[in-house]
């Protein structure tokens, strides 16, 4: 058995070299396409950023764009606790029936089918929302609503609902499945089970999930504001269409404040909790 | 006797209430009426769904959704690999396991550290941008624009788990004589190694997401054609589009639990 | 003359369970009469937890019937049908580590509350003299409101078993309760378990090691060899020599 796992593991290496390889190879081949690539405005892009532009008011000074920055900061905090509020409501609910170990009982008794139905239908929306990237759900969403904060957080909300999702019933199955089996046999119901098992023990972890999944989901807030829903995101993309480079020094550094902001809560909680 | 049954608020509880209390307070700040779609906005839905029924199957798509496909997965298997190679020497600096002596440790550590939490908290697509107007726009500057956060990322949890490997082998090197960097090298690496490998397969499925998105602001992929079918409203292309990127997760995806059962 | 028949609590006839297509233990026979205190013994790996699953109805056998009081273990409907009358003990991880003690005892009334008792138990703790009574017969009183996990392993199959004393089953099945204790501990457990199990006239199957535990606590033993039934004694019967004809 050991043999079989250490070719497959070599064998995967391999595939993974050989692609790589030839995916570099294709690259340093279409040298035409990187013509595009010079060093030399990105000098001068730096310097602006950092606020150094000769004869102007550096917007790095001006307690203006300071405050206004601040305030968009506040706007894509809450896109972000929303964001990551849906997701965590919808995942919640729905985890139970994409856990393989609640869905299908262990005696040989044909699986009610309901069940295999449910479980294949939530675990089909985790996967897709999840493999779908937020930009991808925000484009979609524009077509359909304005942008504005809560599309904005609808696309996130979306992505993060299959991320979540697939996390907590993945740690489902990985329980240990024994007190669950003690349980069944006290005579418990899948439902009772469900509360006096599988949630005290998952809850603690869906906390520490939540909240990691937080310091993701600050970072690409700013991105999805970036097609006009707001806050940062979109501020960065009028800065940078106007040149005013200073400006976009400005908000990049609340947007790495923000994050860091973030995280430290995350971190902190999640020490917290366990 | 019966004993009074006490109700202690645990810290979970403390958390999860605080945690709603923020959720419903930003709620106050949503503007409602952004909820109703625009103009065109409900009968652009209704075309949505209904197209994913009728994905746009003719062969010619297909081939270009494949070429796209194809495309993608190169983007992220060469940013991936740079990113591998900067988490590599990111994460063994960082986990201050090069440095002997108590203040040169401290220090190194905390700034290895901080350099990798600035340039973790940038976004890699903010990251792009940044680099396509200071670097040219090509296919390189795609590359390295990835490369630079997923390496820092792989760089802070590489770093972490060099530090929480298990000591006792460490010492047993350290009194047999060996250098910081050989200890790391023979004693570190190796018991990191499992876990540092599942991650980093964890991080190219998330990159080939990131391809997929990057390719969306004019480099060849997955992105930029779902981009070109937006605009001309072919939403069935979009739907054929969307399925072989989520094909290309889902088969990643399985290809790393094998692995990762195969190790375990 | 038919005599009146009496249910027996176990009838078990040639039963034969596989696995893949090696048979795990292979046509099995033998009755338990009420309040009887069976010791089943083996060898690891004989089948001893197999037969146990099979008499708790957690699997079907491939060949024979089990009865219990008459009725077939697959008749039952999984769980809560059953649960009335059987009880399982393992030898760990059959509580919950992150709820209460309390919690832990009371489950063993989930197979006769609804789901909104059940739930609201979780915080009221409902019908709970008759669990701390249980707790108070294991000599855990005053632990109620402990979280399970920061337990010792005796304390925690004490638990199990004041569970057990909640659900009130009128047959107790125990699969090695106490090979993860050490022998004081063992021993502690073992009497708490007994006792219950004289003081209510329950009928008892236990699957155990320890040749001194089978001679002190039961009255009849079973030995499993190779799949198959090697004896069915009266533990005054059971000499070293056949006890160690087990293992080899």
């Amino acid at each position: 058995m050991k043999r079989i796992n250490f070719s497959f593991l070599t064998f995967s290496i391999f595939l993974f070299s050989i692609a790589t390889i030839s995916s570099w190879a294709f690259f340093f081949f279409s040298l035409e396409q990187n013509r595009g690539f010079s060093i030399g405005p990105g000098l001068e892009f730096i310097t602006k950023l950092v606020g150094i532009e000769l004869g102007k008011e550096s917007a790095f000074l001006s307690t203006a764009s300071w405050a206004k920055s601040l305030r968009l900061g506040f706007t894509t905090l809450t896109m972000s606790i929303l964001a990551i509020g849906f997701a965590a409501i919808f995942s919640f609910l729905t985890f139970p029936f994409a856990a393989r170990t609640l869905a299908f009982s262990d005696r040989p008794v044909i699986s009610n089918p309901f069940s295999t139905a449910t479980f294949l239908f939530i675990k089909m929306t985790h996967t897709v929302t999840r493999s779908v990237p937020e930009l991808v759900w925000a484009m979609l969403i524009v077509f359909v609503l304005h942008p504005s904060v809560i599309a904005g957080s609808m696309a996130l909300a979306f992505h993060n609902y299959g991320v979540l999702g697939r996390l907590l019933a993945e740690s489902v199955e990985n329980m240990n499945q024994r007190p669950i089996k003690a349980l069944r046999s006290s005579g418990a119901n899948s439902i009772q089970i469900l509360f006096y098992c599988v949630m005290p023990e998952i809850f603690p972890k869906f906390l520490t999930y939540l909240l990691y999944r937080w310091e993701v989901v600050i970072r690409t807030t700013v991105v999805v504001g970036f097609l006009a829903a707001g806050g940062l995101g979109r501020e960065l993309k009028l800065s940078m269409s106007w040149f005013h480079y200073d400006e976009v020094g400005v908000l990049l550094v609340t947007y790495v404040i923000l994050v860091f902001l973030v995280d430290g809560i995350s971190v902190f909680l999640r020490k917290y909790v366990s | 006797m019966i004993s009074r049954k006490s109700i202690s608020l645990g810290s979970r509880t403390i958390t999860s209430l605080i945690l709603c209390a923020t959720f419903v307070f930003s709620l106050a700040f949503v503007d409602w009426s952004d909820l109703t779609p625009h103009g065109g906005g409900a009968t652009m839905l209704e075309v949505m769904l209904r197209e994913i029924i009728s994905l746009e199957l003719s062969s010619e798509f297909i081939k270009v959704s494949l070429r796209a496909s194809f495309i993608t997965l190169s983007y992220a298997l060469c940013s991936i690999s740079l990113a591998i190679i900067f988490g590599l020497i990111g994460g063994i600096l960082a986990s201050g396991g090069l440095f002997s002596g108590f203040l040169a440790k401290v220090l190194g550590i905390s700034l290895f550290r901080a350099l990798l939490a600035i340039l973790r908290s940038i976004h890699e697509l903010i990251w792009a941008w940044l680099i396509a107007v200071s670097l040219g726009f090509s296919p390189i500057s795609g590359v390295i624009a990835l490369a630079i956060p997923y390496g820092a990322i792989l760089a802070r949890v590489y770093a972490d788990f060099l530090n929480d490997v298990p000591q006792a082998p460490l010492s047993a090197l350290r009194s047999s004589g060996a250098s910081s960097f050989q200890t790391m090298l023979y004693g570190r690496l190796p018991q990191a190694a499992r876990e540092m490998f599942s991650y980093g397969f964890y991080r190219f499925e998330c990159c080939v997401r990131s391809a997929s998105v990057l390719s969306f602001i004019g480099l060849q992929g997955l992105g930029y054609q779902i981009g070109v079918s937006l605009d001309d409203l072919k939403f069935g292309e979009v739907w054929t589009l969307l399925a072989f990127l989520i094909g290309l997760i889902v088969l990643i995806d399985y290809w790393g639990s094998l692995l990762r059962r195969s190790l375990s | 003359m038919n005599a009146t028949q009496v249910t027996l609590p176990y009838k078990v006839e040639s039963v034969t369970k596989r696995g893949g297509n090696i048979p795990i233990i292979e046509d099995i026979s033998f009755k338990i009469n009420e309040g009887e205190k069976v010791a089943v013994l083996g060898s690891s790996g004989v089948g001893k937890t197999t037969l146990l699953r099979l008499m708790a109805g957690e699997l079907s056998p491939d060949n024979g019937v089990v009865s219990i009081y008459g009725n077939d273990s697959l008749s039952f409907k999984q769980g809560r049908g059953l649960s009335r009358v059987v009880g399982l003990i393992n030898q760990q991880y059959d509580l919950v580590e992150e709820l209460s003690v309390i919690n832990n005892v009371l489950a063993g009334n989930l197979g006769r509350w609804g789901i909104v008792k059940s739930l609201s138990s979780l915080l009221l703790h409902h019908e709970s003299d008759i669990a701390l009574r249980a707790l108070a017969t294991v000599d855990l009183s005053g632990k109620e409101n402990i979280k399970v996990s920061k337990l010792s392993g005796g304390e925690k199959q004490r638990v199990a078993i004041a569970r057990l004393i909640v659900q009130n089953p009128s047959i107790v099945l125990a699969d090695e309760p106490v090979s993860a204790l050490d022998p004081a501990r063992a021993e502690e457990v073992m009497d708490f378990m007994l006792g219950y199990v004289d003081s209510s006239g329950k009928t008892l199957v236990t699957v155990l090691h320890s040749l001194d535990f089978t001679r002190r606590y039961f009255d009849r033993v079973i030995g499993l060899r190779q799949g198959g039934l090697y004896f069915d004694l009266p533990t005054a019967s059971l000499t070293e020599g056949i006890f160690r004809d087990l293992y080899i």
